[in-house]
Parts: C-alpha cells; structure tokens; sequence
C-alpha cells in the first residue's frame, strides 16, 4: 500500500465498493426497532451476507439521522480483503497478510484540520438521541452502536484501540462493556486515581483501523501506529475539542464521540448478541458521559452485525495474532482454524511435527497469548483445520484419551463465555491429535488415482434405476 | 459468564442475567422487552458489587431515575 492508500471510510468505500459487491437500501430504515438487521439476516441467505449501506436509517429520537450505516463490512472475505489493502480470497493469505503488515509500524501524523471537527456539538446541546441506534437481535438490552475506543494509557503517550458494545442510556451518558485487558486496566488506574478517564468513541473509520483495535498487542505497543501500520499510511490525529492535546482523536473518523469514563459508577447493560451466537447477559458495566460529539459532513457508521458473520470475521486480526504466537513457540506449525460455532474459543492447530512435546507446546503458546483460547486440538499437517470433518475424523483415530487429553484448571476465561463463572477461573483442554512419531502410520483406504484417470465417469451411461 | 435466566414480573418476558449481577440482589434489573426496573426476585444476596465488578474503589450503581 502507499501514501496513495484511502485515509477514510468514505474514500475506502469509493474504491472498493464494486469489488466488495457492496449493496445499498435506499427507504428510511429504522434500525432501532431491528429493521436494518432483519433485512441483513435474509441476505445471509437470498444474497450471501453481503456488505450493505443503508443510505437514510432513522434516529432514536424518530427523526431521520444525518448520517448513513454500513453493516456486513466484514461478512466476507473479500470485504476482510480489502479493507487491508488486499484482492486475495483466501483466508490462509489474509493471516499471513495481517502480521507482515503489523510489523510495519508507522507513528500518526498530526493535523491541525480534523475533518471529523466539521460539524461540532457540545455541552448542553449534546443528544445521543439524534444518533441511528441499532437493535441487532431479540431480547437485547437497549439500542446499540458496536464502536471503536480510542484512550491513552494514563502516565503515557500511548494509545489503546479497542473494539466494544455502546448501550444508549440517556442523552448523555451510555453503557460500555470493557473486557478485563488493556482498556480496563486504563480505567482501573484512573479510578484508583479518582478520576475517569477520557475516550473517544470512534463511530466508522477505515476499516483497517476497526482491526487494528481487535489485534493482540502488547501493553508497550501504541495502537494508532498498528492503525497506520494495517492501513497503510500514518493514522492522521488531532487535539480532541474537550481535552486538547491530552487525547488525540482520529481526525478522519466519521463520528466521534468525546467524553469520559466515569471513575466509581457501574450501570445494569445488555443482554447483547455476542460473536458466540449467544446473548451476553446483562451484568454491569462501565458509564460513559459525552463532552462533546463531532462529525464529517455526510458520515458513514461502520456497524457490526452483532452475532453474525460479519462479528465472527472481524476477529481476524485476533485469528492471526495466534498465529503468530503459535509459530513463536513451534516453528513447526503450520495453520491455525477455529469454527463458526464459539469462534475463537476452540482452536485447531496443525503442525509439521518433529518432536513430542510440540503439539502442548503449541497449545500453551495459544492458551498464553489470549483469554479468548480455552481449548486447543492440535493436528498433523494433513488435515485441514477449517475442516470440522476432518478433525473429527483425527480425533476419531489418532487419540487415546488416557495419553493425549489433557484438563487444564485455573485458566482466565472470556467474560463472553456463558460457561465461565464471572472472575472466577475456568478450565479447558488439550487434545493432542498428533500420530506419535515412532507410530506407524496406517495407509488411508481410498481407491487408487491411477484407477480413477483410467475410467472417469463420462465414459459411462448412469442414469436412476 | 455464569448465566441466570429471570422471567420480568410485569411481562413475564425473559431477562438473560450475568450470575453474579443475579447474586448481589440489591441492583435492579432492566427487562429488555417493556423497560421495568425490578430486584431479582429469587437473589441469594451473596455476592457483593466489588465482587462482581472486581473494582478496587467504591462503585456507585447508575441509574437513570436515581441520577436525573
């Protein structure tokens, strides 16, 4: 990508759209009252989930927003493609695509003009009611925006991006569900501290930079230079208007949202349809009190389809961090699934092997690198591990569950699991799938290639009995 | 998350609930369906806010009719 590359998701979407086979819904939508996700469902199937630009949707207050939606911008995979910059169709490639371009860090540029500063709304004119709330799945908590948080590490200049659901409470304020990893422990200091911490909200930017804030970084890593790392090009900052200079907002963000979160308050959120395909229950969650919100002129909210594919999908830079962490343990590895049921919380690795004791050393790289990982299956490079067929049939064959199952307890799990018991631990396994090196193999039954080529079908009459 | 099921006193619709919120008793649950705040009904009262929320200052709950 060069200088050159789209520094906004208006100028992605002019580029891209034809290739990503974008659709548009021109009637007013409501999406508050699930309009806009029950036509996304039926396209799942009438037109195989595609990106959909829903060009005038309706606000909470019952106006019509000035603003567009994009749902679905990851549903698939030419979507993921491009938003990387990228015209492959394959999964594998986009995994291997994400971290080479990661490691390509590239410090923001700091604009004076902010085009998200175009239009401007503050203090006591602030109305999150003049905002196209979504209602994505039945028996969700509220109206919801699936938004990117944008803070610095309090003490630093560093920056966290962060991908969470934004549950609408009143006209200024709103309920955040922070995982406990890197945005929280910037809340917690600054609770400790005595005082909230301030956020940007960032409602649609390139979609590179939405995948920036769900990559596995450590805490020494300023995610604004992942952003520009995947885009491309230097994420473009500005002084937000509430703090200056002490939280840089993306300048070329559609909408952003400024305000804090509140020290020493907890509100009742959701349920919300999670990428499990369950709701996450209702639970407490952080406040969020807007300063201030500012917009580009004719925004684009880059929404998520909660639930669905397009929030499954938008894991792939997560998908690729373990990749990449899995390999640093073993080299020997090869490829790394998960599946469309729980996603990230079951993975299947597939190695080359060359020594016992890789497939749990692999599995521990995976179970370590995130919270995400409970369970772990690892393979022999044989088998495809997007295959739950195949899996299966090298669980069915190569395991004997006294030697190759192991149960591990104490394990941190993901709030988002419904089967894991709050803060408290949660336990998972290892199925090591592997043939032992000094096995014999047996030969798979399957008739020979050469019989195949000498009779091939079309030489035959074959017509019902 | 350890999931209670809790069925809305005035519209008998379903409130999925995070455990340990269920646990404390003492915060009012908001039914998705018609909006009613209501205390779990069958909350062992066992788990405490910091508990649940894993804060280490104290937390104040918010809520719309209390703060407006």
């Amino acid at each position: 990508m060069t200088a050159g590359s789209p520094r906004s998701l208006s100028e992605w979407l002019a580029e891209n759209g034809r290739a990503i086979g974008l659709l548009q819904v021109s009637e007013l939508v409501r999406p508050n009252t699930f309009e806009a996700t029950a036509i996304l469902h039926q396209m799942e199937t009438s037109h195989g989930a595609p990106p959909v630009l829903f060009s005038r949707v309706e606000n909470l207050a019952g106006g019509e927003a000035e603003a567009r939606m994009l749902f679905n911008t990851y549903s698939r995979r030419t979507g993921v493609s491009a938003a990387l910059g990228l015209t492959t169709n394959s999964w594998e490639d986009l995994l291997e695509a994400i971290p080479a371009r990661s490691n390509d860090l590239r410090a923001p540029q700091h604009s004076d003009k902010a085009p998200v500063q175009t239009s401007v709304v503050r203090g006591a004119d602030v109305r999150l009611s003049t905002l196209p709330w979504t209602r994505h799945v039945e028996m969700e908590g509220g109206s919801y925006f699936t938004p990117i948080l944008a803070a610095r590490q309090p003490g630093s200049e560093r920056y966290n991006l962060s991908w969470n659901r934004v549950m609408y409470l009143d006209e200024t304020h709103a309920a955040v569900h922070i995982s406990p990893r890197q945005l929280w422990a910037f809340q917690r200091a600054s609770e400790e501290a005595g005082e909230d911490l301030p956020v940007a909200i960032v409602l649609g930017h390139h979609p590179a930079f939405n995948l920036a804030a769900a990559a596995l970084t450590g805490l020494s890593v300023d995610e604004y230079h992942v952003a520009g790392a995947l885009m491309g090009r230097p994420l473009e900052v500005s002084p937000s208007l509430t703090f200056g200079p002490e939280l840089l907002i993306p300048s070329e963000a559609e909408i952003v949202i400024e305000g804090r979160l509140l020290a020493n308050y907890r509100v009742v959120e959701g349920p919300f349809g999670e990428y499990m395909r369950y709701l996450g229950p209702q639970k407490l969650s952080h406040v969020f009190e807007v300063d201030a919100i500012t917009s580009r002129p004719d925004p684009i909210i880059l929404e998520i389809f909660a639930g669905y594919r397009d929030h499954l999908n938008a894991h792939v830079s997560i998908h690729a961090s373990l990749l990449t962490a899995a390999r640093a343990a073993v080299p020997q590895v090869t490829r790394l699934g998960w599946f469309l049921g729980g996603g990230p919380t079951t993975a299947v690795v597939a190695l080359r092997k060359t020594a016992e004791g890789q497939p749990m050393r692999a599995a521990l790289a995976l179970l370590s690198a995130s919270n995400l990982i409970k369970q772990v299956i690892v393979v022999d490079d044989d088998i495809d591990v997007f295959d739950a067929q195949q899996v299966m049939w090298a669980i069915s064959t190569r395991v004997r569950a006294g030697e190759d199952l192991t149960v591990l307890k104490g394990l941190q799990g993901s709030l988002l699991d419904p089967s894991h018991p709050g803060f408290g631990t949660t336990s998972g396994f290892v199925i090591d799938a592997t043939w032992r090196l000094d096995a014999p193999r047996p030969t798979v039954a399957r008739v020979p290639a050469e019989a195949i080529d000498s009779f091939p079908l079309d030489r035959y009459s074959i017509e019902e009995a | 998350m350890h999931i209670k099921n809790v069925v809305c006193p005035r519209c008998r619709g379903l409130v999925v609930v995070d455990g340990g919120l269920h646990d404390i008793g003492t915060i009012r649950l908001k039914c998705p369906s018609c909006g009613l705040y209501f205390l779990p009904p069958e909350s062992p009262g066992t788990k405490t806010i910091s508990e649940v929320t894993n804060a280490s200052v104290e937390i104040r709950i918010w809520e719309p009719e209390v703060t407006e």
